[in-house]
This record gives structure tokens, sequence and C-alpha cells, in this order.
């Protein structure tokens, strides 16, 4: 029986497929994550560029809900997902909503752009979850009103 | 007889395999690499290409004139600044040889409305509220030419407010 052990111990013909087979899973774990973190971050620096064009929007016409989102919106074309639905605007310290609620010059203006889209690489998703969340906040000050 | 003279090369005649393994593996490595490169390449056009119109956006939709400090009518805008407008877009990208022909300046008063081709001179009008729309387009080409894949275009478009006397 020791015997047996002994020649197994000495066979390393397999070895390094072996290794290959635990190591390649570990490095494109890593590989998927340098992506989807990349793409992460390509991501919210659009919408932040697009959150601050929907703010200088709204400091002078801040009344024109729809207009904000599709100002919003036309710099966002290249992201999926974000639809007039995952942005709020809100006004003052109580948090007034665009649409109902008086806005005067001097209220702090709060753009807030929430994108939610699928993993793109596979398998990834069992590590770090199948969807990631991205959000954004850009604020300004009401000049005036429209 | 045979079986011996087989196994007897078998177990002598292994000094080349190094070198054989290293010669099959070796173009499939390189292709992999070449394979990164290109994914890299195409990520570094993707970004520079949306970092050039955001910044040539920025520049055109600033109020006040590039070369006069007390901005009379008669002074060229920045909006109508057409020169440093690409300027911006082609000093920001970096390493993608941007060309001025490769950037388009417009205009629209909002969203949904018909965008006018920015004429690139003095005295013309821009409202508070209006946009100008700055869009950028570079072809990419492959280092080395990978069969079944064609060169394309990388492009980004860039809508920004234009703020002048509020």
């Amino acid at each position: 029986m020791i015997g047996r052990i002994r020649t197994f111990r000495k066979r390393e013909s397999g070895q390094g497929t072996v290794e290959l087979a635990i190591s390649i899973v570990v490095l494109l774990i890593l590989l998927s994550g340098i992506v989807e973190i990349s793409r992460g971050i390509l991501t919210k620096t659009a919408m932040q560029d697009a959150a601050e064009e929907g703010v200088i929007y709204a400091t002078f016409a801040p009344k024109s809900c729809t207009e904000i989102q599709n100002r919003i919106l036309d710099n966002l074309t290249k992201v999926k997902g974000v639809t007039a639905g995952s942005i709020t605007i809100t006004y003052g310290a109580s948090n007034k909503t665009c649409a109902s609620g008086t806005v005067v010059a001097g209220d702090l203006i709060k753009i807030k752009i929430s994108d939610s889209y699928g993993v793109s690489t596979p398998f990834i998703g069992g590590f770090m979850g199948n969807i990631i969340t991205v959000n954004v906040e850009a604020k300004g000050v009401v000049i005036k009103t429209n | 007889m045979i079986m011996r003279t087989l196994r007897a090369f078998c177990k002598r005649k292994q000094k080349g395999q190094a070198m054989l393994e290293l010669a099959l593996t070796l173009p499939i490595f390189l292709t992999m690499l070449l394979g990164v490169f290109e994914v890299a390449r195409v990520f570094f056009y993707n970004v520079s290409v949306n970092n050039a119109s955001r910044e040539a956006a920025r520049y055109a939709a600033s109020s006040g004139c590039p070369s006069s400090s007390t901005c009379a009518a008669a002074d060229m805008q920045y909006f109508e600044d057409c020169t440093g407008i690409k300027n911006r877009a082609i000093n920001k990208s970096v390493g993608i040889g941007l060309k001025a022909s490769e950037i388009t300046l417009q205009f629209d008063t909002g969203h949904g409305t018909t965008p006018t081709t920015n004429p690139c001179t003095a005295n013309q009008t821009l409202a508070t509220g209006n946009r100008v729309i700055v869009t950028v387009t570079k072809n990419f080409v492959f280092i080395v030419p990978i069969p079944g894949l064609k060169n394309f275009t990388i492009s980004n478009t860039t809508y920004r407010t234009y703020m002048g006397q509020v």
C-alpha cells in the first residue's frame, strides 16, 4: 500500500495541467473584475457629465422637468438602461420635486441618476452579483425661475 | 525489438521537447497578446473620443470671449471660435491623432429640434438655453489586420447648454 502511494507521489506528469486548471479560474475572475470595474467607471463618468448638463439647464429653467430630463438623456445615448424614470430632480432643503412644489431662486438643485445593468462577462455574477448599480449626483443653485 | 527501440527513443530524445512546446504555444500566446493590445486600444480610443467631445463642448458653451476682456458684441464668442473648440478637442485626445475634420460642431434650441451647422463666423446669435453639439468621430484601425474584423468608427456626441445672460 505504502509502496503504491510512493509511486503515485513520484509521477508528476499532470502537475502542470492541474496547476493551470486551478490558476486559470482565478486569473479569469481577476480579468472579468477588471473589465467590469472599467465599464462601471466609464458609465459613471458619462452619467456624472450628463447630470451636470441637467443642472446647468435647471439653473435658469427649473420648472421644465421634461426638458431637463431630455437634455440629460441626450448625453446618455451610449449608456444602456437609463430612462426618464431613473432621473430624480429635487429642489431646496425640503426636497421639493420638480413636477410639484414651488421653486424659488436660490434653491439647491439636486439631480440624481441611477442606472442598473447586467454584468457583461459570464459566470462573474456569482462573485459580484448579476446586476451592477451606478449612482451619481450633481448639485447646483437656481439662478432664476421660468 | 521494435517496442524496445521505441521506448529507448522516447526516453532519451527529450532535448527538443521544450523547444517544440514553445514553437506550438508561441503563436497562440502572441495572438492573445495582440488581442489584449487591440482591446486596450479600443478602450483608449473610446475614452479619448469621449473626453475630446466633452471638453470641446465645455469650451464652446462657456460665456465670454477667448481674445478680449471687454467682450463687446463685435468680439468673437467662445461658441463662434471653431478653431479654438477643435484645438481643445485635439489637445485633450493625445495619442489617437485626432484631426479637425473629424470634429463636427452644431447648435440646436432644445431636445428634438433640428440642429444647424455652426458656420464658424463672428456675429452669430445663440440664446441662453440653446445647446452646442460636438460630435467627434474617429476611425479605429487595427495594428495587425484580423481576418473577419473590419475597421470601425468610434463616435461620441456631447450636448451642452449655453448660458449667456441670465
